[in-house]
């Protein structure tokens, strides 16, 4: 036999028992050929080029799915950051465009489109104004409509004025969607460094430097890596979980790179990126936490855990690595607090704080991901929150984010349910004392000078 | 560019009607929903005339239009083979239920290892699959469906995975 039955049984259990799947297949698509003279006409024009564009991908995918044995999870679309592509339109809000995204989305049969994205890490556009005032009525009358800001880089500095704009926009969306937990948060995420080719939400767009179409592929597979090292056992050396992270990431992202191939030939586009993150779901044993635990740190959260984190990311990056042809977007290990069990689990007892997660951030991808704050924080303490995080990435040379979700009315401790994939958040505490002098005095925090680095 | 139809289209048509599909036209997942719960036979572009069958890929999968995908390439490394799987509790004729199957579907056992631990039993096959009747998805269903999951569990997946996440 060409292959070892160990061989075709590891692929099988890894499926059925440790929840291996491709977390998403997502395609971008340009839009900037969308432009018109009024916002309307933007909406028409985005809508029919991406029904036109996708129209194929989800049943391309299911079928890629059916042949491989490996389940696909999300079917995607990436776009064209919005206020690039109504930037000649007249109209003050770009809620209709948002709309017509949403009803494309329908249309095609993805779950999620991302790209209704401005880009202001150096100032705003006319445009990238319209935009971000448009982001709170956009997410309350769309569903599958993702909003990303980038305020922040490594090269521009951290523009501290959309920081603290993107502060209030949170607070408003929450109070929008305030039946609902203040889900539509979920949808909204700020960014430093962002990626222009990254397959996951909320922060998916198409980059003005991509091709025409392009699909990017992101895998999975943190059940994977926790059954492999449950079967190590808890005596091994540091030096051999590294490499048996390695070995396992490696075969995770090869089957990764087979979807992305054939799903860009069928659809007769290029093939993009393997964004290597280990991406956890609420599903038990499919978490982060769980293998950081098994690593041998007694809960998420204590002391280790950061220096457990640094080394998982780094040898899933070199296992992946070698696997791939190209690899991009975030590529860390996602610790999305709500989506995770472990990641709950370790908040409810107590060993995981808000500020553990921003020290893990400084490691890993990819910021203070699906946190819950208490709904009554205010404007300026979400904006310290979101600049600490954007620190991190601008000084570090890396992507960092927030997605932040003050919950009204919920108070530290309290559980909010958000359902399906989203998971369960414990409301997190937050520093009662206040930074409002900081934020108040606006401006931009100039970039870091990278030759003394310390 | 090929016509696009969305729901929008199917909708103004009578129901029970039909639509014939130009060549290069895109038909959206929920329009071809829509169609289907009003009755509306939608016809592909030259659809295929049951002589020129095996060429394409799936046209069974719910809303795929296999006239609009290229057909898998040539393949470099010899026919196209497939490892259909076989999991479950031991019992007589196992073998021979799964066997006289593949031969029904005119499939091609190239290898096979069987291992019996205590009660259970574990099948794998290398099935060469250029010469079946119709198409994958269809040798996949057919094979995946017959046994019960309870008795045992047959599970069909094409070579290239095994090769790409097993191999250097």
């Amino acid at each position: 036999m060409p292959y070892t039955s160990n061989e075709i049984l590891q692929t099988i259990r890894m499926v059925e028992m440790e929840a291996l799947d491709i977390r998403t297949v997502t395609m971008g698509i340009c839009l900037l050929d969308c432009s018109g003279p009024t916002v309307d006409q933007v909406a028409n024009n985005v809508y029919e080029k991406i029904v036109r564009a996708a129209g194929n991908l989800v049943p391309v995918a299911t079928e890629i799915e059916s042949r491989y044995g490996i389940p696909i999870i999300n079917k995607r679309i990436a776009i064209t950051p919005i206020s690039h592509v109504a930037a000649g339109c007249d109209g003050s809000d770009y809620v209709p465009i948002a709309q017509a995204i949403d009803r494309a989305a329908v249309q095609v049969g993805v779950n999620f489109v991302g790209g209704f994205s401005a880009l202001v890490h150096k100032g705003f556009s006319v445009s990238d104004k319209k935009l971000i005032d448009s982001i709170p009525q956009a997410i309350a009358a769309t569903e599958r409509v993702n909003y990303s800001v980038s305020v922040g880089s490594t090269k521009a500095g951290i523009n501290m004025d959309a920081v603290r704009r993107m502060a209030e926009i949170v607070q408003q969306t929450a109070q929008l969607t305030a039946e609902a937990g203040g889900i539509g948060c979920a949808r909204l995420v700020v960014f430093c460094n962002m990626p222009e080719d990254n397959p996951f939400m909320a922060g998916a767009m198409h980059g003005v430097g991509e091709p025409e179409r392009v699909i990017n592929v992101g895998v999975s597979g943190p059940g994977v890596v926790r059954y492999a090292l449950e079967k190590l056992g808890p005596e091994a050396p540091l030096t051999d979980v590294c490499n048996e992270i390695k070995r396992i990431t490696y075969k995770i992202t090869r089957a990764g790179e087979l979807v992305g191939r054939e799903a860009a030939q069928k659809l007769d586009c290029e093939f993009g990126i393997i964004d290597l993150s280990l991406a956890p779901t609420p599903a038990v044993g499919d978490s982060v936490a769980d293998i950081l635990e098994i690593i041998g740190v007694e809960k998420c959260g204590t002391h280790g855990t950061t220096a457990a984190l640094a080394m998982l990311t780094d040898a899933v990056k070199k296992g992946g690595a070698m696997a791939a042809t190209r690899v991009g977007g975030l590529s860390g290990a996602f610790i999305p607090v709500s989506e995770d069990a472990g990641m709950v689990a370790a908040v409810k007892a107590g060993a995981l704080s808000l500020d553990k997660l921003e020290a893990m951030t400084s490691v890993c991808s990819v910021g203070l991901d699906m946190v819950a704050i208490p709904g009554d924080t205010p404007v300026d303490t979400i904006a310290g929150i979101i600049a600490d995080e954007m620190a991190i990435g601008m000084i570090n040379n890396k992507t960092t984010a927030a997605r932040l979700i003050p919950v009204p009315g919920k108070g530290p401790g309290e559980t909010v349910e958000f359902g399906g994939l989203l998971g369960t958040a414990i409301v997190q505490a937050v520093n009662p004392f206040s930074s409002t002098g900081f934020i108040r005095r606006g401006g931009t925090i100039p970039p870091p000078i990278n030759s003394l680095k310390n | 560019m090929g016509d696009l139809i969305t729901v929008e289209q199917i909708d103004v048509m009578p129901a029970g009607g039909q639509l014939t599909l130009t060549p290069g036209a895109i038909i959206t997942p929920a329009a071809r929903d829509a169609a289907e719960a009003r009755g509306i036979t939608v016809l592909e572009a030259g659809a295929a005339a049951p002589t020129q069958a095996p060429t394409v890929a799936p046209s069974r999968t719910a809303g795929f239009r296999a006239s609009e995908i290229p057909a898998a390439p040539a393949h470099k490394n010899g026919p196209e083979q497939v490892i259909v799987t076989a999991v479950g509790k031991n019992r007589p004729r196992i073998l021979s239920e799964i066997t006289s199957k593949i031969a029904e579907l005119n499939g091609n056992v190239m290898d096979i290892n069987q291992r019996i631990l205590q009660d259970y039993f574990t099948t794998i096959m290398i099935v060469e699959i250029s010469g079946i009747t119709g198409d994958f998805a269809g040798f996949k269903q057919t094979m995946e469906s017959i046994s019960q999951p309870e008795d045992y569990r047959v599970s069909v997946q094409h070579e290239k995975v095994f090769q790409y996440m097993h191999r250097i």
